[in-house]
């Protein structure tokens, strides 16, 4: 029951910025939707496992937002350098490596922030496999211990 | 004060947006052109929406365009990542017959 | 001032968009040209939503919303779709 709660409070606020106004019928026709979109949706509620919410997670999480942030920016400069130079050094790398997280939205989110940074790239991810194309050789090092793993096990604790 | 604000974010944006095309041009193969293509995904699209939120002010449009960044941020590395799967499992296959052989 | 500065962009980013059509034509693969429109996505998502500002509609955003949902759904398939023709020519 609190699981169907916490689901519409979110698709509800989704709905009401989508209708742009807060009136008695959009807020009946939301109800309605925002009830049919979860049957629908019943099996994908990944982010509603037992004890996510926690204060000590959430504060992690923003940590993390944040080193991703200041990751995705000094990368940027670093390949917007390469590609402006006259002779393009590039020495392209694929690595493999073994994360040591256990849960598949975490290794999801490493993944995709891998790829979100410019310079490195998840190319397959088959259980704790990752393969990894670099730019350059030096980019190896950053992932093989990159501070995104370090957050994401604080996590999952 | 404002409008030297939206000016830098939304030119930092363009000229992100112009480095990826330069470099999707010039990279030698797909792998190189999907480092290019993921900048400007990412500072590219990021910067220009953050400063057409901040010419907005607080609104829905802007809490719109918040939605479509997280969107972008979200869905963007996930295609990046199946496009060059696709390609890469496809060498990989060549790769193994030709040992076969 | 500021819509001085809106139609500039909107200028340069068809510049932009121009530039990534010589890879769409010119790249050797599908998948070359599939990266290419991706990123054509991107830049029309970023196009529209400026237009919304310098035109005054905010319905603009709904369109650029369903824009970036379909892109994503279009990106995926034609991977999958990529994938199985490699698997047929073997």
């Amino acid at each position: 029951m609190k699981r169907i709660l916490i689901v519409m409070f979110l698709f509800l606020i989704f709905w009401i910025i989508l209708a742009e106004k807060i009136s008695f019928e959009v807020a009946v026709l939301g109800i309605f939707i925002c009830l049919w979109t979860y049957v629908f949706n019943h099996g994908f509620n990944v982010i509603l496992t037992k004890n996510f919410w926690t204060l000590d997670k959430i504060r992690h999480m923003i940590i993390y937002l944040f080193i991703l942030v200041k990751e995705i920016v000094i990368a940027n400069f670093q390949v917007a350098k390469v590609v402006m130079s006259r002779d393009m050094k590039i020495t392209p790398t694929v690595v493999h490596f073994r994360t040591r997280l256990k849960s598949d939205l975490n290794r999801t989110i490493l993944a995709n922030s891998i790829t979100l940074t410019p310079g490195t790239l998840t190319v397959q991810m088959e259980n704790d496999l990752l393969t990894i194309h670099c730019l350059q050789k030096d980019y190896v090092e950053h992932v093989l211990n990159s501070k995104f793993e370090k957050i994401l096990l604080k996590v999952e604790e | 004060m404002k409008l030297m604000l939206i000016a830098i974010f939304l030119l930092g944006g363009l000229f992100f947006f112009s480095v990826g095309t330069i470099g999707l041009l010039r990279f030698p193969d797909l792998f190189t052109r999907a480092h290019s293509a993921a900048k400007c995904d990412t500072l590219g699209a990021v910067l220009c929406l953050i400063a057409l939120m901040m010419h907005s002010g607080i609104n829905y449009s802007s809490v719109k365009l918040l939605l479509v960044l997280i969107f972008l941020w979200v869905t963007n590395p996930t295609a990046t990542h199946l496009i060059v799967k696709a390609v890469f499992v496809k060498k990989d296959k060549h790769k193994k017959i030709d040992g076969v052989r | 001032m500021i819509e001085k500065l809106l139609i500039f962009s909107t200028i340069v980013l068809s510049f932009t968009v121009i530039l990534c059509m010589i890879r769409v034509i010119k790249g050797p693969d599908a998948a070359d040209r599939l990266m290419a429109i991706n990123v054509i996505g991107t830049k029309i998502i970023v196009l529209i939503s400026i237009v919304s500002f310098i035109l005054k509609e905010t319905y603009f955003i709904d369109v650029v919303l369903v824009y970036a949902l379909i892109s994503f759904i279009a990106s995926t398939a034609i991977a999958d779709f990529i994938e199985k023709m490699g698997a047929d020519k073997e």
